[in-house]
């Protein structure tokens, strides 16, 4: 493993408890800095005053080291502080943030969790008000869609090195809520004693990063935590809206191609003169269909009407159409010699009426129950697979 | 002409004669490119200031007289004060649009804020009053009081500014992620109203 420790740019101290050399790498709003050899907190801000004390000195795992730079995004960063934390409910769930600085860009987090790498933003652009009284499970922000993951959950302070813009103590506790959205994003409201802050979180490829710090990247630099996924993985919440995104168009796939198959036929008989025929719904689901079709001449006389029981709750003619239910709208096209009509009914038993010149034509009258109309179901499909794309495409952009 | 933005008026440096383009007729304050010599302007008259400031060169997104784009608009920054807090600074440049509005852009270690000056409704004595975490009458949270100590300006300014010059700011948020900036100087309450803006999406122009 190479590193590249900056060299400009530094200005040089000692600790005022151990008199170890500390290095000055950040800008002026780094306000301490943790010796790393006796892990004293130091106060830029007052003489590098002694502020706190961390008990614990064992440096956790991790590929990055304080003074290293690399480009991301365009930008050079110099890490110049280091903090882990650990969840209070799980406390072998720890993960890594490098603080790092930029003099144009100013401050951010390379966060290093089970092998994953995120570059993590702090946004003052975020309605807190607003959120602070909802605290909604799904919210917007600058045109990204996150979703709320799972609960509020709580972390502390395990191990602080280097520069901070901010006094980090042993044991410090924060509650966060993390807001997932695609493209590998993450909205994190985080809040402790004194503030409640928002950071703006995007994963990065591990391999570019490893690169960028000059760190050697083969299977040897995975973790024994690497171990169980690899950097392919996606973020549960980009993994749940993909699997929508697949799923859904699969499950309208199979919904149309059952439809096929789905339907049954409850009456299927031509004729020539005027019919009275009973038939009976079992199935409510989906739709009934009733297909009318003629062959020969007089298909304006032919008439339909539909009854359950002595209420006539459907009628048809080439002029108008009427359904007890709802407004059908038009009726059969004057120059069609077929017309299929798709009704709700309850299930029960029914009779139909077909009126017409006996002997001009020969009517067929089919109708099934437990229809999909899969026109429909195509529409529904191709406007699904539309809004979906829309975010992906964006975040692609 | 700098991409879109046109030179309003030109006037010659009274120290060593040599021109000065301003971009933004309405200019009281500009730095000679040449000999770095202050000069105020007053009625069409020029005139030297006792003292000049040199900054020291930093690292920065934004240059003088350089366009940059932000949201599909682009800015010409023409002037900069440099203010000190103790171990750092920030800056605040003054800029136009191509429509001539003016804005000024504040910039400390990454947080970039964009604001317009706006009438102010405040008054002086509310700077004795207001803490961080306070909510004022109309409802803004304060996040941020301090004192800022000029180091200095480069460039042109539609305000008079001295080296070593004080004032008292503070820092209010609104519901809606707005930004207002009140600060108290020798001529009173002066009110910004901008937002926050990321530095990621200051792109270059041209």
């Amino acid at each position: 493993m190479s590193e590249q420790i900056v060299s400009d740019s530094v200005s040089a101290i000692k600790c005022t408890n151990c008199a170890a050399p500390l290095n000055i790498l950040g800008g002026g709003r780094v306000s301490t800095v943790t010796c790393e050899y006796c892990h004293s907190v130091l106060d830029l801000n007052d003489n590098y005053a002694v502020l706190s004390k961390f008990e614990k000195v064992k440096r956790p795992l991790g590929p990055f080291k304080i003074g290293m730079r690399g480009n991301i995004k365009g930008v050079e960063w110099t890490i110049i502080g280091w903090v882990t934390y650990k969840t209070i409910e799980f406390s072998d769930e720890e993960w890594n943030e490098f603080f790092l600085y930029s003099p144009t860009h100013g401050y951010a987090w390379l966060v290093y969790e089970d092998g994953k790498i995120s570059l993590s933003m702090k946004v003052r652009d975020f309605d807190l008000f607003s959120w602070k009284v909802k605290k909604p499970k799904t919210l917007f922000y600058k045109k990204g869609h996150y979703i709320l993951d799972d609960e509020s959950y709580m972390f502390y302070i395990d191990y602080v090195e280097g520069e901070l813009n901010w006094v980090a103590k042993f044991g410090d506790k924060f509650t966060c809520w993390d807001y997932n959205g695609v493209g590998y994003r993450s909205l994190s409201i985080e809040k402790n004693i004194n503030e409640l802050e928002v950071f703006h979180t995007t994963k990065l490829n591990k391999k570019d990063i490893y690169s960028a710090f000059n760190l050697e990247y083969s299977s040897k630099s995975k973790t024994r935590k690497d171990e169980t996924f690899s950097d392919d993985d996606e973020s549960p919440s980009v993994f749940n809206i993909n699997k929508i995104f697949f799923i859904m168009p699969l499950l309208l796939l199979i919904l149309a191609f059952s439809s096929l198959f789905y339907s049954k036929t409850v009456y299927d008989t031509s004729y020539r003169t005027n019919q009275k025929e009973n038939f009976s719904i079992d199935s409510s689901a989906f739709l009934t269909s009733i297909k009318i079709s003629v062959s020969g001449v007089g298909t304006a006389n032919n008439k339909l009407s539909l009854y359950k029981g002595d209420e006539k709750i459907f009628y048809i003619d080439k002029q108008k159409v009427f359904f007890i239910k709802k407004d059908i709208g038009k009726s059969w096209v004057s120059n069609a010699i077929a017309v299929t009509i798709y009704l709700k009914l309850d299930k029960g038993r029914y009779h139909f009426i077909g009126e017409k010149n006996p002997n001009q034509s020969i009517t067929t009258v089919k109708i099934e129950q437990q229809v999909i109309r899969t026109n429909y179901l195509i529409y529904a499909l191709i406007l699904f697979v539309f809004l979906l794309s829309i975010p992906y495409f964006k975040e692609r952009e | 002409m700098t991409d879109g933005f046109t030179v309003e008026k030109s006037i010659n440096c009274p120290q060593c004669g040599d021109t000065l383009p301003l971009y933004f007729k309405h200019v009281k304050l500009v730095q000679c490119l040449s000999c770095k010599s202050t000069i105020f302007l007053e009625n069409e008259a020029t005139r030297l200031a006792g003292d000049s400031s040199v900054l020291a060169p930093e690292i920065s997104l934004i240059h003088l007289n350089v366009p940059f784009g932000y949201e599909h608009k682009s800015y010409l920054p023409l002037g900069k004060i440099r203010y000190s807090y103790g171990r750092g600074f920030w800056e605040e440049w003054w800029l136009k649009d191509s429509e001539g509005n003016e804005y000024w852009l504040s910039i400390d270690e990454g947080d970039f804020v964009l604001e317009q000056k706006v009438d102010s409704r405040y008054s002086r004595e509310l700077f004795n009053t207001l803490n961080v975490g306070q909510v004022t009458f109309d409802n803004l949270i304060v996040t941020e009081t301090g004192m800022a100590t000029c180091e200095g300006f480069e460039g042109a300014l539609p305000k008079t500014v001295t080296k070593g010059d004080t004032y008292l700011y503070t820092h209010l948020s609104g519901k809606d992620a707005s930004l207002t900036t009140l600060e108290l100087g020798k001529d009173g309450v002066e009110t910004y109203l901008g937002k926050w803006i990321s530095p990621f999406d200051i792109k270059k122009v041209g």
